[in-house]
């Protein structure tokens, strides 16, 4: 038998496992969801993530609060004051509520000593608040990320920086693609009215609309019958910038989970032939997954793309899409794990993949073949730093340039950086075959 | 130890009946230990040894705070009960849906230790559910059979749809 858990518990619970853990944020909170009511699921959800995403902060200021810190078995009664915490300065729930249902979620946590500990915390933060507000504070904990993040964020942006750490704190909007074939942007628009969805148009895709609200996509006319994707607009504008046209070969070399994939489908039922590629094949069957909603005849391998002795043909493409594995910093408000997860040793990684999977895939592509080259990073190691690489080792390729509605100029590509919309730090190249 | 996989509503196997253990040997000390790591990581207060497909009589309860106050019921059997209480109850079987259900509010019940040493004690409140909860479970009887018809065919529902999904993903898996 099981009882249905104090949603504060059930947070503080899946905090532990991605802070303390390693555990990725999505993952444990499908499990932790299980645990609660179904009108909880939302607060569960939101305390979730508000926690992730404030912890350098929430850490800091209950350092500050606790007479000696929390020993390392009790790093779950941290995640727990730290949620107690987060209500207090970001949600709209009264102050005695919120207290006395945080002291109560020890008990389940199986902390009943804490009670003392978490009323007493609690209630010298309100009687001390105004002590409290951010002034006075380090970067790292004002924005609430690691040092090392913010230092590289400065470095590479020293413009934007503050910018950029705000917009990764951001709650981000839920974005969808429409599928043109089927639906316009106006029809759909009537759509979401009819079943009282709020949406607005997006500034960014001319196919995509934004919710007001998360919602659950069984809920959404249209998903399961492919009228409708969730996708950010960032990524829509990948494969509207493939220049698509009937009778083409396609490769997508970094498929999974297959979202640009079925979108260029959408853009062009008539490609001649189209290979999806993922080296994982426990994300190779999320693209068989994806296809599942739309007619096609794409070819799904499970293989390293960059070794084409491996899966190819031999006959070249016309079209390639290589939407690299990157340190994900442009998406960090849809994903604030990355914060607890990512260390400097990975970005140096991903850089020697890019670079790997670039000088692999650059021979397949056919005279006047067009290769995009993309990722969600904001780093200019994995962006230009990678194009510029290819140029100077390949005299044939050269730069194919974008419009600037992708995100401003640099020096190979375009650049989009997050934004407080929740819009995705983006970057994006077309290199061409001459 | 090890961590057992539950099953999961609509399984077959959650109605099979189980069977006296007669044997106390080294074997049920392994599965007590399993049951009981399984429901503390669940997290669970109760799970009986149908919901991971092991076909004895064997529960493992624990409704305390500081989650420390194992019980162990070998065989276990009710033999008197008294008074009505209504709590809302979940089952690990049946991840994220909960449920009042009516239940006595005392009863006494007889069972055996993980040596085989019979004993017999009352319970109250959350530990009477919990035994009832449990002891249904050895005769496959689950707790969604006291809902009402609506509810009952609702929760059914829910959760042939939610295996079927898991079954594609499966087969997607292997395919």
């Amino acid at each position: 038998m099981s009882q249905a858990q104090n949603p504060r518990t059930i947070a503080a619970r899946a905090i532990f496992y991605v802070v303390f853990r390693g555990r990725q944020l999505n993952r444990v909170l499908n499990h932790a969801l299980d645990q609660a009511k179904s009108e909880d699921r939302g607060i569960v959800t939101e305390l979730t993530y508000g926690v992730v995403r404030w912890f350098w902060l929430l850490e800091h200021q209950l350092n500050q609060l606790l007479a000696r810190p929390l020993r390392r078995k009790d790093q779950d009664v941290l995640c727990l004051l730290c949620v107690g915490l987060y209500q207090l300065k970001f949600m709209r729930i009264p102050q005695y509520a919120c207290v006395s249902e945080t002291v109560d979620a020890t008990v389940e946590l199986g902390k009943p000593w804490a009670r003392g500990l978490v009323n007493a915390v609690l209630r010298q933060f309100l009687s001390c608040e105004d002590q409290f507000k951010s002034n006075g504070l380090t970067d790292d904990c004002r924005f609430s990320h690691p040092r090392w993040i913010v230092d590289l964020i400065k470095q590479e942006w020293p413009e934007s920086w503050e910018e950029i750490l705000r917009a990764n704190n951001c709650r981000p909007k839920m974005t969808l693609r429409l599928n043109m074939n089927k639906t316009s942007v106006s029809e759909y628009l009537d759509i979401l009215k009819e079943s009282q969805i709020l949406a607005s148009v997006d500034q960014t895709s001319p196919v995509a609309l934004q919710l007001a609200k998360r919602i659950s996509v069984e809920n959404l006319p249209g998903f399961s019958n492919g009228v409708v994707s969730i996708q950010s607009s960032a990524s829509q504008l990948a494969a509207l910038s493939m220049e698509l046209a009937p009778g083409q070969r396609v490769l997508d070399a970094c498929s999974a989970p297959g979202g640009k994939l079925v979108h260029m489908l959408e853009i062009e039922p008539k490609l001649d032939e189209i290979f999806a590629i993922d080296i994982d094949q426990a994300r190779t069957t999320e693209i068989v997954d994806n296809l599942s909603r739309v007619q096609n005849d794409v070819q799904v391998i499970t293989a390293d793309a960059a070794r084409p002795d491996e899966w190819w043909d031999g006959k070249p493409f016309d079209r390639i899409l290589v939407d690299a594995p990157c340190s994900a910093l442009g998406v960090v408000s849809k994903h604030p794990d990355i914060k607890h997860h990512r260390k400097p040793a990975d970005i140096d990684r991903v850089v020697e993949q890019q670079r790997y999977l670039l000088e692999g895939l650059l021979p397949l592509l056919n005279r006047n073949g067009k290769l995009l080259y993309t990722t969600c990073s904001i780093l200019a190691r994995e962006n230009d730093g990678q194009i510029e690489a290819v140029l100077r080792n390949h005299p044939n390729i050269s730069i194919d340039p974008l419009p600037p509605s992708l995100g401003h100029q640099t020096r190979f590509g375009r650049q989009r950086l997050q934004d407080d919309t929740g819009g995705d730090g983006f970057y994006y190249a077309r290199l061409k075959n001459q | 130890m090890a961590i057992l996989n539950i099953l999961v509503y609509p399984d077959p196997k959650l109605r099979r009946v189980a069977e006296p253990v007669a044997d106390f040997n080294l074997e049920i000390r392994d599965i007590v230990n399993d049951m009981a790591e399984t429901m503390y990581a669940a997290p669970g207060i109760g799970l009986a040894s149908i919901q991971v497909g092991i076909p004895h009589s064997i529960i493992v309860i624990d409704v305390s705070d500081d989650h420390n106050d194992l019980k162990v019921l070998i065989n276990p059997q009710v033999i008197d009960s008294d008074g009505e209480q209504i709590v809302e109850e979940g089952c690990l079987s049946f991840p994220g849906y909960f449920a009042e259900v009516k239940r006595a509010e005392w009863i006494r019940f007889r069972a055996q230790d993980v040596q085989g040493e019979p004993y017999e004690t009352e319970a109250e409140g959350l530990f009477a559910v919990c035994v009832q909860h449990e002891i249904d479970h050895l005769s496959g009887k689950l707790f969604t059979d006291y809902l009402s018809r609506l509810k009952r065919q609702r929760v059914t529902k829910q959760f042939q749809k939610a295996a079927r999904q898991r079954q594609r993903d499966m087969a997607r898996r292997v395919g």
